[in-house]
């Protein structure tokens, strides 16, 4: 947006074109598109004002070219003054949140003076603006009308406004939709010809097309048919509102916690959606993965040019700017032996700085962003819980439940993509087991989970997520300590350890992080070791005809391929490396990777070999304090995963009808797809 | 208890310098835990 931007010089159109036009581009006019918020409308409606023969403005183009042929009443790019009294009142659900960085290209294109809240947008003057990227006023009729002439090729009730293979252009990617986008937090963003988000997990279909909007403002009115799921597309517009008072209901987040009457003790809590059902952290959380083939020639280059490398692991694979950490200092430091450094010496090398900025603003306080003498003490307690002894109980009785009733809906077909089908869903659902959720209520837990980690990109859904998984953990602790039982929560509920119990913020944190470090971790560990031997047959019949080398197969899996290639330390004193200084005050991103495929330490190190010898341990779970306290169950899961797999998949291989699998990711790894054929 | 890392008399630790058979108690102070570096004295003896 233009420097220095008010609500007055919003609503003078000749300002802002003219102000618009003046701005240095951020990419040359005509090489690509970035993601635009509020200046989309600006731009698209001064090239109508312009190239319209009759020259009318867009306000007035709306209303002769869109609204009279639809017959709609009540769609506005700037209101007519009799409407005024027929406008729900906005509210702002998400004044708590955190800003996003200021100095971020998405703060600066959606101002802080200009901002999508009340004192802005309710201002009469604002009201009847054509501001027609985030402006528009309109009413359910009115908009679905406008949606369906989309979803019909441009025509509705024999009216065409737009060719049909104008719209089916719409369902295309824009040329650089697979780049990062800068004004997006460097994320790629699927934006397709027209400016409309192509679908994505929850909007799905070839022709999806939709917007997921701002999320800034509640949507008012009469609650709304539950339309939106499915193919029904979003609407640019980044706000609806619609005749008539609101009701009470839909300010509480639209669902009430518990019946008048029914007594909350005997109620498990209720997790609550995201105020955006349509945002999709599934989408913005896989494409920041990146879909890198691979990294292992680069991460070796740098392992050569010594132990410890200035800069940031992440920008050897992207040349967006780092939002979160860009602006600190960094180092990466390779090879086994460093690494190892690195992770034996908490005393100098420490989490609490690396982490408090990401993980800490997603989870909170978890022992992740704890250093001794708090570590040390809560860790001990956490430990407890997941003692090799312990998780081996939950393989009968949690986790095989899980992969049999998944393996029962693809076993009799003879092919499966185990990826979408397997791997993608045991070990969450073996948390929803752990937490006693109703299957009603996981696709949510699941999508609060990942949209948690969108905080440390700034996107305000990530403190909403946090803020609701918190709520809903503080209310099931509440109620196992009123009744435990033998699950994990009651156990960590009453867990004491030298007469102390768990903080309840620490435990929440826990929880809030449990998703991610055990659910996301599993499944890609279990894909990766499925990929690896479905790609080497002889190892795979080796492994079928004695288990017991499963144990050195997942960790082969592990090492060759670990889920998360770095991890981040923070240098609290100045210190050395292998004889590099490094200074107080670094951010060390600690290769996980280059330690994995160290060839001072594994022979051959690219190639995957389930018999190589067993002498070094690989750092996928890292090393020292911090190592993962869920490795022994991740162990556990992937061994009853495996043997399922085997057993009940006779003559299991890569279906050679189907593209092989490609594991993807610089950071976390993962193939997409694995598809296989067996025999019924 | 840090890890998890449990310490099997007949496998020892060789790579910490401690020989296969050695009773736990004969394991020097100093030794650290493979996987963790927790110290020998963070240990408990658990019954499995």
């Amino acid at each position: 947006m233009p420097e220095g931007v008010t609500p007055e010089k919003m609503c003078d159109w000749d300002y802002m074109t003219g102000a618009i036009a003046a701005m240095e581009p951020l990419a040359p006019p005509g090489e690509k598109t970035l993601y635009q918020s509020m200046t989309f409308g600006w731009i698209v409606g001064e090239i109508v004002r312009r190239s319209d023969p009759k020259g009318r403005d867009f306000r007035q183009f709306v209303l002769d070219e869109i609204n009279a042929p639809l017959g709609l009443r009540d769609l506005w790019i700037g209101i007519p003054d009799a409407v005024e009294d027929r406008i729900a009142t906005l509210s702002n659900r998400n004044e708590n949140d955190p800003p996003p960085p200021e100095a971020t290209l998405y703060a600066r294109s959606m101002p802080a003076a200009v901002d999508l809240v009340p004192p802005v947008f309710e201002r009469p003057d604002v009201r009847r603006a054509a501001i027609a990227g985030v402006g528009g006023i309109f009413n359910a009729r009115d908009e679905a009308r406008f949606w369906a002439m989309l979803a019909g090729g441009g025509e509705l009730d024999g009216v065409r406004l737009l060719s049909a293979e104008r719209v089916a252009g719409f369902s295309s990617i824009r040329d650089n939709g697979d780049e990062p986008d800068p004004v997006m937090f460097g994320i790629p963003i699927p934006i397709s010809i027209g400016g409309y988000w192509l679908g994505g997990h929850r909007v799905s279909g070839p022709r999806a097309i939709w917007h997921p909007g701002a999320a800034r403002l509640a949507r008012l009115g009469r609650p709304r048919p539950e339309t939106r799921r499915g193919r029904v597309p979003q609407p640019h517009v980044q706000r609806a509102r619609s005749p008539g008072r609101p009701d009470p209901a839909d300010l509480q987040g639209g669902r009430r916690r518990a019946r008048p009457g029914v007594e909350i003790m005997t109620v498990l809590p209720r997790l609550e959606d995201l105020e955006d059902k349509s945002f999709d952290p599934f989408l913005i959380e896989r494409l920041s993965t990146g879909n890198c083939p691979d990294p292992y020639p680069r991460i070796h280059e740098l392992r050569e040019q010594g132990p410890v490398v200035e800069g940031s692991y992440r920008m050897q694979f992207t040349d967006v700017p780092d939002a979160q950490m860009g602006h600190l200092p960094q180092v990466m430091v390779l090879g086994y032996d460093a690494v190892m450094k690195v992770l034996t010496q908490p005393e100098i090398f420490t989490n609490k700085e690396a982490f408090e900025n990401n993980l800490g603003k997603s989870f909170g306080n978890t022992i992740t962003v704890m250093d001794a003498p708090i570590h040390t003490k809560y860790r001990k307690i956490f430990q407890k819980a997941f003692l090799p002894q312990i998780v081996a109980q939950w393989g009968e009785t949690v986790v095989d439940p899980v992969v049999n009733r998944l393996m029962g809906e693809f076993i009799d077909r003879g092919e499966a993509d185990l990826i979408e089908e397997f791997t993608h869903h045991y070990p969450f659902q073996v948390i929803y087991a752990q937490v006693e959720l109703d299957p009603a209520q996981a696709p949510v837990f699941h999508k609060l989970a990942i949209a948690q980690i969108l905080s440390s990109i700034g996107a305000p859904q990530g403190p909403e997520a946090s803020s609701k998984l918190g709520s809903f953990f503080g209310e099931l602790l509440a109620e196992k300590r009123r009744n435990p039982g033998t699950d994990l929560i009651s156990h960590l509920a009453t867990v004491e350890a030298d007469g102390e119990r768990l903080p309840d913020d620490v435990l929440v944190s826990f929880l809030r992080q449990l998703m991610n470090a055990g659910g996301d971790t599993t499944y890609r560990g279990t894909s990766v070791l499925l990929t690896g031997l479905l790609t080497h047959p002889d190892q795979l019949a080796a492994v079928t005809a004695d288990r017991s080398l499963i144990p050195q197969a997942i960790d082969e899996a592990l090492r060759w391929e670990g889920p998360v290639s770095s991890t981040f330390r923070y240098a609290a004193q100045d210190t050395e490396i292998e004889g590099v200084p490094i200074k107080k005050g670094t951010y060390i991103n600690t290769v996980l990777a280059s330690a994995n495929r160290d060839p001072a330490k594994f022979e051959d190190p690219d190639s995957f070999d389930i018999f190589r010898p067993r002498g070094t341990r690989h750092l996928a779970f890292a090393s020292g304090p911090h190592l993962c306290i869920g490795q022994h169950l991740a162990r556990v899961e992937m061994t009853r995963a495996l043997n399922a797999i085997l057993d009940r998949l006779p003559n299991l291989r890569l279906d050679p009808d189907k593209p092989a699998p490609e594991i993807k990711g610089h950071l976390l790894r993962v193939p997409y797809h694995l598809w296989v054929k067996f025999d019924r | 208890m840090n890890c998890g890392w449990i310490y099997e008399q007949e496998l020892g630790d060789p790579e910490g310098g401690i020989a296969p058979g050695t009773a736990w108690e004969d394991i020097p102070d100093d030794w650290k835990c493979p996987d963790c570096g927790a110290l020998k004295a963070e240990f408990d003896m658990v019954e499995i």
